[in-house]
């Protein structure tokens, strides 16, 4: 029996410019006009150089307070099996926008460091954006299923170290381009890795909520 | 026969698809599929011997994903040698115990790509990179693979890496096969010519396209490939895309549309064939059938000088090339004080202002008698290939520090330079042979520079002869015929013209030059120069070295085209002439956004670049640059900084002010004397592993703002190499950055470090994962939790600057 990893070439969806200012640390605050002119005037240049990838598989998931049981990989978590309890299978996935961003960030970087920091918010704004179409597609794919908030290594209890196994099991070096480095970074590093549970109950919670967290100094905080 | 007989012979059949044969075979998901050719030799040996059957006249080893990150040896873990060893046995097996099939039959190493990211974009060094294909290598040849397929490689960097490990420890052919993308691009950007023109220059045997895509997709990226390379083409496709069927994963397109597809490809240049994902024994028998017969297209010279960056392709003979000449010490102030301070920065600022103004090429050049020049050199290309995408022209006549850079460049270089002289031949050709390049040529020899275009020719004729000699074709060699100074020789600029004349009659050969020497001595020597490049382009110049800033320049530059009708409809021209025009308005202050009457402080608070530089300059009329400095960008940067702190201002504001006020401050430092009150150096890293860099940049702007130079050691830098900047400095203040748990380690052994071996040095650090435990925990003196902290740290610990 072997799970089949997808590939997919998505289109980026558009970028809530809200959250591009949530990302820049402006929290709820009106965007000043001139950091709005900014975000406009680079956008065009962030958009040409996007070009997502992601890949997926879907396996069987068994949990028990402790432990969860992917049928090709078994792992000790409470918080996953917390969010996976009663989930009868689950995705993996693997997305990024590619390494051009990365390039063009770091060439904005040499003379004009404000554009640059505009461009990381934007990228940072656009992973998510594109993990919460991707979501959204598999909900629709799967009726009478619910989809569970996206879980990342290096959440809860969940070792970041589990990053090595998730992405071996998506083959994501060649399914979407994405590694990781010795330190356990993913590169390109506009890229998200995540488990999403899916469900016949629990909530679907798109929108995370930040008094659920404990990082207060977190620049995205509202 | 052997393996390169049989592909300049005619068609020449590889394998289908390992990966997803095995796992029709059984293979778990994340199973590694090498582990087979020890826990399972026959399947290995029953597959490759279904290849050959069909029709293969190679395959390739069960070794794509075999490396010695992957296999260690450790905890039960095979050693890499190993399982390359089991490979190489099965597919000799697969190849002794095959009926029927081709009469020559071959077995080819197989390397896939490491799965790490190389540097800039990841963290493993490019010298590592070719380490770890040299082990691969070694173990293959060792045990007699007949050639080496390097294949499915996404990146042009890990590319080049492991075509130099093959060539340096074997001498069996190599094949290089890449995946591009539906817009023919590799991951991280190359695109076929580049990468072309990388690989004929690494000497590259057979090169092509694999997996990603199915035939019909390629067969739209073949002819790119075709028009370019001068090599045998390898074509490897996926059965199309894959999804899945009642659980099962199946690719879209079957074995008899697959071998159409690929007749058309053979009919298109395609001679090394075979196929990827999805394809099996029956996909290679059906493509046999269907190309028997078929003559493939024959190889022909393509002769195209080119050179490359992962990014771009430039090729010289199709319109003039522009090569901006600013870095380069020689008779430059200031980059000659950026060298000797060690400023990159400057380096990469002057770079990109060259490319914002057309140039197409840079020259680096980086020899100063007080430095190490190979050390400067190479830290230079790698620092500039990872922000800009245009090709570099490494210049020096150190034999050293250009092994050095073309041995770390990212692409195709072009070499400043090589001379009819022996000694200078016998340092430079070895290396191009080696690396790739495209060479200028200067036509001087022991005896000096000829005074006649004759004389000149003469020598050009020496060089290509020797070129020759280590198979190096005119296409790689571009002729400088030597502008030498019209007013100590009324007749220079004529010789000049008339070698490049002759140059291109006699010979057919590109030519460049230098161009601004001619002038030396003149007044207003932009004229003479920018007058004497016209005629040389009408003489058929392919490129210039030049200073893109010359707005003489690129007027002689933008007409030339438009009158030798290189500009459809004049286009370039019209935009140039219109822009310039526009330039020269905006650079009024009245059309400037912000008025007089709110001044320069204002445009700083509301973070306006250019208008804080007009009004800087403005200010600088009537008031001395201290006074600009203490009245104006000072309380300036004070109140944008209060702002911060009490977050009515939000970074991206802040950043825009600092941008202003710099903007303002090289104003002043233009009408000051370089300052020698400037504050005490703080370094800035990022720490060993963690390759997130915009923190950091961004309390290095801040710094920079508040007098402080900022001693930048870039990112994923080992805690010995901050200690030992900060010895040699005597540095005070260290900020270091991480982004992640996994990399705060790295941050208290460096502070442990610095704590052991420079006691008055205080380190603050900060970063996404940081907080004042953390920092407590690590034992840092302080933890700054935005940039505005760091600054007021700094003030605390060295004192205001003024």
């Amino acid at each position: 029996m072997t799970a089949p990893v997808y590939s997919l070439f998505p289109g980026l969806p558009p970028v809530p410019a809200r959250n591009i200012f949530r990302y820049l640390g402006m929290g709820r605050a009106e965007p000043d006009p001139a950091v709005a002119a900014l975000v406009e005037e680079c956008m065009p240049a962030f958009l040409s150089a996007v070009r997502c990838r992601a890949c997926y598989t879907v396996l069987p998931v068994r949990t028990d307070g402790e432990t969860v049981d992917f049928g090709v990989v078994q792992l000790s978590s409470a918080s996953l099996a917390k969010n996976l309890s009663g989930c009868e299978k689950v995705i993996l996935f693997a997305a990024t926008l590619g390494t051009q961003v990365d390039l063009q960030r770091r060439q904005m970087g040499v003379h004009s460091p404000a554009r640059a920091l505009v461009l990381d918010a934007m990228g940072s704004a656009a992973i998510e954006a594109l993990c919460d179409q991707l979501c959204e597609g598999w909900a629709e794919e799967n009726p009478g299923l619910r989809l569970r908030p996206r879980f990342s290594p290096g959440y809860g209890d969940l070792p970041l170290s589990f990053q090595i196994r998730l992405l071996e099991l998506l083959d994501s070096k060649r399914q979407a381009g994405i590694v990781l480095s010795e330190t356990l970074l993913m590169v390109p590093q506009k890229s998200v890795s995540a488990i999403v549970g899916m469900g016949p109950d629990g909530c679907t919670m798109r929108f995370h909520d930040c008094g659920d967290c404990d990082k207060e100094d977190c620049t995205f905080r509202l | 026969m052997n393996v390169m007989e049989c592909v300049k012979k005619g068609l020449f059949y590889l394998d289908g698809g390992t990966g997803t044969s095995l796992q029709a075979m059984g293979l778990a998901p994340g199973e590694f599929p090498e582990l087979w050719n020890i826990k399972h030799p026959q399947r290995i040996i029953e597959l490759g011997r279904s290849y050959f059957e069909a029709g293969s006249h190679a395959i390739v080893t069960n070794t794509f994903g075999a490396n010695s990150l992957k296999f260690d040896g450790k905890e039960g873990r095979p050693a890499l040698v190993e399982i390359v060893q089991a490979a190489v046995r099965c597919a000799k097996e697969a190849r002794d115990t095959a009926k029927g099939g081709q009469e020559n039959r071959f077995v080819g190493l197989d390397i896939g790509p490491l799965g790490r990211m190389l540097e800039p974009l990841g963290d493993l060094p490019f010298e590592s990179a070719v380490d770890l294909f040299a082990e691969i290598v070694q173990a293959g040849t060792a045990v007699g693979a007949d050639f080496i397929l390097i294949e499915t490689m996404n990146d042009a960097y890990e590319t080049k890496a492991a075509v130099l490990a093959a060539k340096e420890h074997s001498n069996l052919p190599v094949f290089v096969s890449c995946v591009y993308d539906e817009t023919a691009k590799l991951m991280t950007g190359a695109q076929p010519e580049a990468m072309t023109a990388l690989l004929e220059g690494l000497r590259a045997d057979v090169i092509g396209i694999n997996c990603s895509l199915g035939p019909d997709q390629m067969l739209k990226i073949l002819p790119r490939l075709a028009a370019c390379t001068s090599l045998p083409l390898l074509v490897k496709p996926n059965a199309g895309m894959p999804h899945t069927q009642n659980g099962q994963t199946v690719y879209d397109v079957d074995a008899d549309h697959f071998a159409a597809v690929m007749e058309q490809m053979v009919r298109q240049g395609a001679r090394v064939i075979g196929g990827c994902c999805g394809t099996d024994a029956d996909f290679i028998r059906k493509m046999v059938a269907a190309t028997k017969g078929v003559e493939p297209v024959p190889l022909s010279r393509k002769g195209r000088s080119v050179v490359s960056s992962y990014g771009q392709t430039v090729e010289f003979g199709a319109g003039p090339v522009l090569i901006g000449e600013r870095i380069n010490p020689t008779g430059k102030k200031k980059c000659k004080e950026a060298l000797r301070a060690h400023d990159i920065s400057y380096v990469l600022r002057e770079a990109i202002a060259q490319q914002d103004k057309g140039a197409q090429v840079l020259d680096v050049n980086v020899g100063l008698p007080e430095i190490d020049e190979a050390a400067m050199l190479t830290e230079c290309v790698r620092e500039l290939q990872a922000v800009t995408s245009l090709p570099l022209q490494l210049d020096t006549a150190n034999p050293e520090a250009m092994e050095r850079a073309m041995r770390i460049y990212n692409g195709k270089p072009m070499i400043n330079s090589v001379s009819g002289k022996q000694e200078s031949m016998d340092a430079v050709f070895p290396l191009v042979q080696r690396y790739g390049g495209l060479v200028v040529c200067l036509t001087l020899d022991e005896s000096g520079i000829p005074d006649s275009a004759q004389g000149r020719l003469k020598v050009a004729q020496r060089i290509l002869e020797e070129a020759a000699s280590y198979g190096i074709g005119p296409e790689d060699l571009i002729f400088d015929p030597l502008a030498m100074t019209i007013s100590s020789d009324n007749q220079a600029a004529q010789v000049t013209l008339d070698t490049i004349g002759l140059l291109k009659e006699r010979l057919g050969v590109r030519c460049l030059l230098g161009v601004s020497n001619v002038s030396f001595g003149l007044p207003n020597r932009e004229f003479i120069t920018a007058a004497f490049f016209t005629l040389a382009l009408s003489r058929g110049l392919d490129a210039a070295i030049l200073n893109p800033f010359s707005a003489e320049m690129q007027k002689a530059y933008h007409c030339f085209l438009a009158l030798s009708g290189q500009d459809p409809n004049c286009q370039r021209y019209i935009g140039f002439a219109q822009n310039l025009v526009s330039q020269i308005s905006d650079a009024s202050p009245a059309k400037s956004p912000v008025t007089e009457a709110e001044g320069l402080q204002s445009a700083i608070v509301r973070g306006l670049r250019e208008a804080a530089a007009l009004l800087a300059a403005k200010e600088l009329e009537k008031a001395d640059g201290l006074a600009v400095i203490n009245e104006q960008i000072i309380p300036a940067l004070d109140t944008v900084g209060r702002g911060f702190e009490e977050k009515t201002v939000f970074l991206p504001q802040l950043l825009m002010s600092a941008e202003a006020a710099k903007a303002a401050f090289d104003e002043v430092r233009k009408t000051m004397p370089a300052s020698s009150e400037k504050g005490s150096a703080v370094i800035l890293a990022t720490v060993k592993g963690d390759i997130h860099d915009i923190g950091k940049n961004i309390v290095k702007v801040l710094l920079e703002n508040y007098g402080y130079p900022v001693v930048d050691l870039g990112r994923d830098v080992p805690p010995e190499k901050i200690l030992q900047a900060a010895l040699e400095k005597d540095i005070r203040l260290v900020g270091l950055s991480a982004l992640m748990t996994t990399t705060v380690p790295a941050m208290e052994q460096t502070a442990r470090l610095l704590r052991e071996k420079k006691p008055d040095c205080k380190v603050v650090v900060g970063g996404a994962v940081l907080t004042q435990e953390y920092a407590d925990m690590i034992g840092a003196d302080y933890y700054a939790k935005n940039a505005m902290e760091t600054v007021r740290y700094a003030e605390r610990i060295l004192g205001k600057t003024k």
